[in-house]
């Protein structure tokens, strides 16, 4: 690796602590000024309904809920750091730990959406920027405009209807089946049929933004001098507009992608939620649906962190392509 | 749904590049955009039943004349809850819309006008609102928060003012620099002054293609947030309330329940992304372009 690359690197990592502590008092914000009872908060209501008032007055007192707002965020800062999430009352377990258990499903889940998405629109996207103007062209447009103004989750609810209820081709909901082994490989097939129906669903909603992304800046770098060169040398077509049309507009392509990641994660949300998949879009809805105050706040961390990471690798991944950024 | 302001436009100027499928009128969006305001007016008068009494003797009707959209599993009349849905969806979509373009049009132009660490300071808040998924930040205020109507509106005006904030910074910054507001200086203009009659007026366009094409966006999230069950309250006929409601349905082959709120949803947010569009087209063309150069 080169040094202005590695600088570049150091540069764009140093950016990202302060975003942190941002993020760190949004969350502590939102959580102090609700209206939400601390007590109820850690302890979950069915546990503070059933304590007398003298043993709530000392978990007050212990949690140092009487104390001024800027030494709560820091002692609550300092727990975060210290890798205490406090404990889920749904789940009965350190939030930390729940998540990171819940990560990988959606991590699968998201990345064969988003590779599924990002396959097929450069397909689509490359063959109507070539046939622009041409039938296929319109329609494509016409179909990415509907599904930009339909919800994800109208889709994923006319999937399930018509490959689960009617056809009764794939599995509405779970990871994997019922009665399968639980070990990796022999379910593997399984896994694999229980996740096609979902990540299609992320995929597609995603498509109609990657596909007009390639499409527009793929027509944007055909219009370039260097590919008019290209042509007068008397180059092959399909040699121009991949290895030099092509390449240059994959570039705001990967910055697309990077940008997308917290719509993704908020894509899996609602497909978690509809197919019961076991990924923290799922936890963030039941969080949500039973009020899990604790673990909302870990959830709002972590994928602010995810999201932050992937902004990075996104930029590090341009610069890496594209020589020009590391000297910004 | 998914998406943010920045990739309607996105897509805008590609549904524009698209030869030979242009819309060219306004009419289209504008007419069905004025059709469901006036349906929603007129709700009480197109349907007679109460879109919240609950008739148990008449569950899962499937449509007839008496009740042309069926009804839902309470024996609730279809089509006065559609049609209901759309005041509230209107409501929630424009109040929401209006709240976030107001709060990046506030915010963008006092970092763009006054710069400094003014800008930096509000950038980085900006920044940080943009880290948290979106879905994820609205799904935790609405459940901290007390839930009704007006605190959904707040909740999405909130989450949703920074792209527009980026857009108006970087506008203010370069109307700044040019020679009419050099001479307004010169010849002794406040910042109050040069705000209110030099970049204001210039933003404007901008801001009502930004409301319109948000409206849309708002519209999304609300369904969204309702479909969860974490939207508007349960008992108002919104149509994200009623898809979440028609889920159980759906698995038993029951499709009015889910047809009717879904299509007014695509058809809602369609017309008003068509609008937008147009409105762009003609209030604030080529604005991509001049800001590269």
């Amino acid at each position: 690796m080169d040094r202005s690359l590695a600088s570049y690197i150091l540069r764009r990592s140093l950016q990202i602590p302060p975003l942190m502590l941002g993020i760190s008092i949004l969350t502590f914000l939102i959580f102090y000024l609700s209206p939400v009872n601390p007590v109820v908060a850690y302890l979950g209501l069915v546990a503070v309904q059933k304590m007398p008032p003298e043993d709530v007055a000392r978990v007050e007192e212990q949690l140092g809920l009487n104390q001024a707002a800027h030494v709560r965020y820091l002692a609550w800062l300092e727990r975060i750091l210290h890798g205490d999430w406090r404990f889920s009352h749904i789940k009965k377990r350190p939030v930390l730990d729940i998540i990171l258990e819940r990560f990988p499903a959606t991590l699968l889940l998201t990345l064969t959406g988003y590779g599924l998405s990002a396959a097929l629109a450069i397909l689509l996207g490359l063959y109507s920027a070539l046939r622009a103007g041409s039938r296929f062209d319109a329609i494509l447009n016409s179909l990415n405009y509907m599904l930009y103004s339909t919800p994800t989750f109208l889709v994923a609810l006319l999937a399930v209807l018509v490959f689960s209820v009617w056809l009764d081709w794939f599995p509405s909901s779970r990871m994997v089946s019922v009665n399968e082994p639980t070990a990796f490989l022999p379910n593997l097939a399984d896994r694999i049929y229980h996740l096609m129906l979902p990540a299609s669903i992320l995929a597609i909603s995603h498509l109609a933004v990657f596909s007009s992304y390639i499409r527009s800046s793929l027509q944007e770098s055909l219009q370039e001098d260097y590919i008019l060169t290209a042509r007068s040398k008397g180059l092959d077509e399909m040699k121009i507009v991949l290895r030099h049309a092509f390449r240059n507009s994959l570039l705001p392509f990967i910055t697309q992608v990077g940008l997308s990641i917290p719509l993704l994660i908020g894509g899996s949300v609602i497909v978690e939620s509809i197919f019961a998949w076991p990924g923290i879009g799922k936890l963030t809805y039941d969080a949500a649906l039973r009020a899990d105050y604790m673990l909302l706040m870990g959830l709002t961390l972590f994928s602010s962190s995810i999201v932050i990471l992937g902004n990075l690798m996104a930029d590090v991944g341009c610069a890496m392509v594209d020589p020009r950024i590391k000297y910004r | 749904m998914i998406g943010n302001h920045k990739k309607t436009e996105m897509l805008v100027i590609e549904w524009k590049n698209c030869k030979g499928h242009n819309v060219k009128q306004i009419a289209p969006g504008m007419l069905i955009i004025s059709l469901l305001a006036l349906l929603a007016l007129l709700a009480p008068y197109i349907s007679t039943y109460d879109p919240v009494e609950a008739r148990l003797d008449r569950p899962l009707e499937s449509p007839s004349l008496e009740h042309p959209f069926g009804t839902d599993h309470l024996g609730r009349d279809m089509l006065s809850r559609v049609l209901y849905g759309t005041r509230v969806s209107l409501l929630v979509g424009i109040c929401a819309a209006i709240l976030a373009v107001f709060l990046g049009v506030l915010i963008g132009l006092l970092a763009g006008y006054f710069g400094g660490l003014i800008d930096s300071l509000l950038m980085r808040l900006v920044d940080t609102i943009y880290s948290p998924p979106e879905t994820i930040l609205l799904m935790v205020l609405v459940t901290m928060f007390t839930r009704n109507i007006w605190t959904i509106i707040l909740a999405i005006g909130l989450t949703h003012w920074m792209s527009t904030a980026r857009l108006i910074r970087s506008e203010a910054l370069s109307i700044k620099q040019r020679p009419f507001v050099e001479s307004a200086t010169a010849l002794g203009a406040g910042d109050g002054y040069i705000l209110a009659r030099h970049i204001m007026p210039n933003l404007l366009f901008i801001a009502m293609v930004s409301v319109t094409l948000m409206t849309a966006h708002a519209i999304l999230t609300e369904s969204f947030l309702s479909f969860l069950g974490l939207g508007i309250p349960p008992h108002l006929p919104s149509w994200g309330n009623m898809l979440n409601e028609a889920q159980r349905d759906l698995m038993r082959g029951i499709w009015w329940t889910a047809l009717f709120p879904g299509m007014m949803i695509i058809i809602t947010v369609l017309s008003i992304n068509l609008l937008g569009d147009e409105l762009k087209r003609r209030l604030a063309p080529n604005r991509e372009i001049q800001k590269q150069s």
